[in-house]
């Protein structure tokens, strides 16, 4: 066959072109460890890609819900088991000055000693979370319980989605906790506070059939308080869980991603290396290709 | 008798000489005449030579061959003797089962690079490494979404939810001019093309003339212009589909898209462009008559080249990306707002509700040009719903409801989320992108192998040039020689009387 001045050329000029080219795409892989720089580098993998990134995205914001909630109802927590301290010391409180050998004069110290317990539980009733108040409802903004212990927040249960359509209720219900429900009413009891209170007046006036009958009260909503914490404690191990989930969930899909767009730092440096041997026999060979010609050796 | 003898001799002698010298000049002429021939006949085997050197980088030129016949011989005494050499023609070095076949070729190779071109283009508007894209700002503001259902009362987070609400809104806008700015400039290199190919129809149809004028009456061919005239039929199959004829003079007749005949003799069609106003006044391809009137819409008739590629990447595939993200954003802020409606506000929106939170989409075709926030948005983060109840800072049940977008199976007929049909519509555009590449390289292996075929036969070869530069440079020496000899032979018989 005839080989031409043109094809020699073009042949040259082609093959140069395809050695640069796949050079600067293994450059290219090299420089950005990832297998996929373009859509076209492959459009399955791709989509993939996309898809994984939306579910890494969703995610962390449930590991970042999570991270909230844990607090939220760590605050929540530490607030019960308060009130359940102070119901305990009121209750040894009640049990102590229920007992003959106490005098009015002593049982009206004991009363202050109640009224500070009354002002410690409704601090603790109004603990708030980043400025969030934790027992109200979704009137989060204002306290849940004011001074004399009458509630002022709502029903509203805050719900956050900690994994993919599993929801959980994270704040306790105010209303409940202290007090007293149509239902307990009917049945004769008072609310958390008012509870504590009937001690300090029945202390107050000496009174000891109130002093008794605040002393089942009192452990009424001891029990109430003691079932609302193990609730809690539920609801935070059910997050740990999930939240342990989410963190392999993650560990599972980076992988996964990371199987599908980044390179393979051995194969990416060994085909940098190989397509530049390539390049540069290309570019010697063209060199003394287009070298000799009858014409040099003409004289 | 010695007298006669002598005498009789001398007569024969003279009528010897005579003889010889009459005849002697007739040879001498005729070797002159042969050797002058042959002089100017090597000297142009040297020019062609040195014409072929000239132009062995140059497209599309076929290599030339000077063709020399021996003259028909002289019948003299019974005796054919020989009369030379003398150039019958000069031919070019063509094959036009090649030349056909890449000009399919070149159709094929057009067609795909075109594609390939374009829509690499276009997928750079989706390049994964873009953080930016429609995907990303929505993850983005889901997670603005997810913060908002985590504190509904705070300024931070519904500033947040706004902030990232407007890099939504961008990267739909931006993904529709970007689509828009590159379409228009394909529509705009439509325009340019028909004018070159206006050009080229003249151009041929002028070589047309040229060709049957120059070759009139003779055996040789016109190889420069034919040449050129190749080169143009090639360039302009890359454009689109023709067929082509040669008649008996010479003359090439083309036709064009759909059997339209576009170049017969010395008249040629023009390419012209008009604006469609039912296609977003983009541009229709029409065909004149010879007359210059305009005589066919073509734009959906063209059947292969850079411009049926380059017509399918506007009309299709950038109206489909243009379409699909318009769908997205419609169905989007639609779906958004029917929920956004349900919710309560803060502050002066606590008590409430049936408020939107994007504009409110009716057209489908704007959807994402026109996207924006409604005005009570714009005007107080607080309008943000993301309450169920009335004075209710802490309620985020309309913020979770919100978040239960980013699973929500809102497109394709309810069968796929935001993302997958984001993912599906981008991968399609990178598996088409793909396809183009695969085709483009495949055509570029056809169209190579054939250009060397074609290089092979038609082709200069600089060595080859060179041994016949050689070879004719021989020649004309001895020609020279041929002449100087018969000079000095002369000189012989003019000598022989003093």
């Amino acid at each position: 066959m005839r080989v031409s001045e043109r094809q020699r050329y073009e042949t040259a000029t082609g093959r140069i072109e395809r050695a640069k080219l796949n050079n600067s795409n293994s450059l290219n892989v090299l420089a950005t460890q990832k297998r996929i720089n373009t859509l076209h580098d492959d459009p399955i993998a791709m989509t993939q890609v996309i898809k994984k990134n939306s579910q890494i995205e969703e995610n962390s914001s449930f590991q970042r819900n999570i991270n909230f909630t844990k607090g939220f109802i760590e605050t929540t927590e530490t607030a019960l088991s308060g009130i359940g301290d102070r119901l305990i010391r009121a209750k040894e409180l009640a049990i102590a000055m229920a007992n003959d050998n106490y005098d009015s004069k002593s049982r009206s110290a004991t009363a202050r000693e109640v009224a500070e317990i009354i002002n410690e539980v409704v601090q603790l009733g109004n603990s708030n979370y980043n400025n969030r108040f934790v027992f109200s409802g979704f009137r989060t903004s204002s306290p849940a319980l004011s001074q004399d212990g009458n509630f002022l927040g709502d029903d509203g249960g805050i719900f956050l989605q900690i994994e993919d359509s599993n929801y959980k209720q994270i704040n306790t219900p105010g209303r409940f906790l202290f007090g007293p429900t149509p239902d307990e009413q009917q049945q004769g009891h008072f609310g958390l506070v008012s509870s504590l209170e009937v001690l300090r007046d029945s202390l107050n006036e000496d009174d000891k059939q109130g002093i008794y009958k605040a002393i089942d009260e009192l452990g009424f909503h001891l029990d109430k308080v003691s079932s609302f914490q193990a609730t809690v404690g539920a609801t935070f191990n059910a997050i740990d869980q999930a939240q342990q989930r989410l963190e392999s969930g993650k560990t599972s899909l980076v992988t996964r991603k990371s199987e599908l767009e980044d390179a393979d730092m051995y194969k990416a440096t060994s085909d940098f290396k190989r397509t530049e041997t390539v390049l540069q026999s290309t570019l010697l060979a063209s060199n003394k290709l287009l070298q000799p010609s009858l014409l040099n050796f003409m004289q | 008798m010695m007298h006669q003898v002598v005498g009789s001799y001398l007569l024969a002698e003279g009528i010897l000489l005579f003889y010889m010298l009459e005849h002697n000049y007739e040879w001498a002429f005729h070797s002159l005449n042969i050797g002058a021939e042959s002089l100017y006949n090597t000297r142009q085997g040297v020019d062609t030579t040195s014409h072929n050197m000239a132009n062995a980088q140059t497209e599309g030129y076929s290599r030339q061959r000077v063709n020399l016949t021996t003259r028909d011989p002289l019948s003299k005494r019974n005796l054919l003797i020989g009369n030379g050499s003398y150039i019958k023609n000069i031919t070019r070095s063509h094959d036009q089962f090649v030349e056909n076949q890449l000009v399919k070729a070149s159709s094929a190779k057009g067609e795909s690079d075109a594609a390939k071109n374009e829509l690499l283009a276009l997928e750079e508007i989706f390049n994964p490494e873009l953080a930016n894209s429609v995907s990303d700002e929505m993850n983005s503001f889901f997670d603005a979404i997810n913060s908002l259902a985590n504190f509904p009362e705070e300024l931070s987070t519904r500033t947040t939810v706004y902030e990232q609400g407007k890099n939504l809104i961008a990267a739909f806008k931006r993904v529709d001019s970007e689509v828009k700015r590159n379409r228009d400039g394909i529509n705009d290199s439509l325009a340019h093309m028909t004018g070159e190919i206006t050009d080229s129809l003249r151009t041929i149809a002028d070589l047309n003339i040229q060709i049957s004028q120059s070759e009139v009456g003779q055996q040789n061919q016109a190889n420069d212009l034919r040449d050129k005239r190749d080169l143009l039929v090639r360039n302009l199959s890359e454009k689109m589909d023709i067929s082509y004829y040669e008649d008996k003079w010479g003359m090439l007749t083309i036709r064009g898209p759909s059997d339209i005949l576009m170049v017969e003799g010395n008249s040629a069609v023009s390419f012209q462009y008009q604006v469609n106003s039912d296609n977003e006044n983009m541009y229709d391809i029409i065909i004149t008559d010879f007359e210059g009137d305009p005589f066919r819409n073509v734009t959906d008739a063209i059947g292969a080249g850079s411009l049926k590629s380059m017509i399918d990447v506007r009309d299709r595939v950038a109206s489909n990306l243009l379409k699909n993200n318009n769908v997205m954003a419609m169905t989007f802020a639609n779906r958004f707002n029917e929920i956004h409606r349900d919710g309560f506000g803060l502050k002066d929106f606590r008590e409430s509700r049936g408020r939107n939170f994007f504009d409110p989409v009716t057209d489908v075709d704007s959807a994402a040009k026109n996207l924006q926030f409604s005005l009570d948005i714009e005007n107080s983060v607080d309008a943000i719903a993301a309450a169920s109840t009335p004075n209710a800072p802490g309620d985020n049940i309309i913020a979770n409801r919100l978040l239960s977008l980013r699973n929500e199976k809102m497109l394709d007929d309810g069968n796929a989320t935001f993302t997958e049909h984001y993912a599906n519509y981008v991968g399609n555009l990178g598996i088409e992108t793909v396809r183009a590449k695969h085709v483009s390289e495949a055509n570029d292996i056809l169209k190579g192998s054939l250009e060397s075929a074609r290089e092979a036969v038609s082709g200069v070869s600089l060595d080859e040039e060179a041994a016949n530069m050689i070879k004719w440079q021989t020649a004309f020496t001895a020609s020279s020689k041929v002449i100087t000899t018969v000079d000095e032979m002369l000189e012989t018989v003019l000598s022989l009387k003093r």
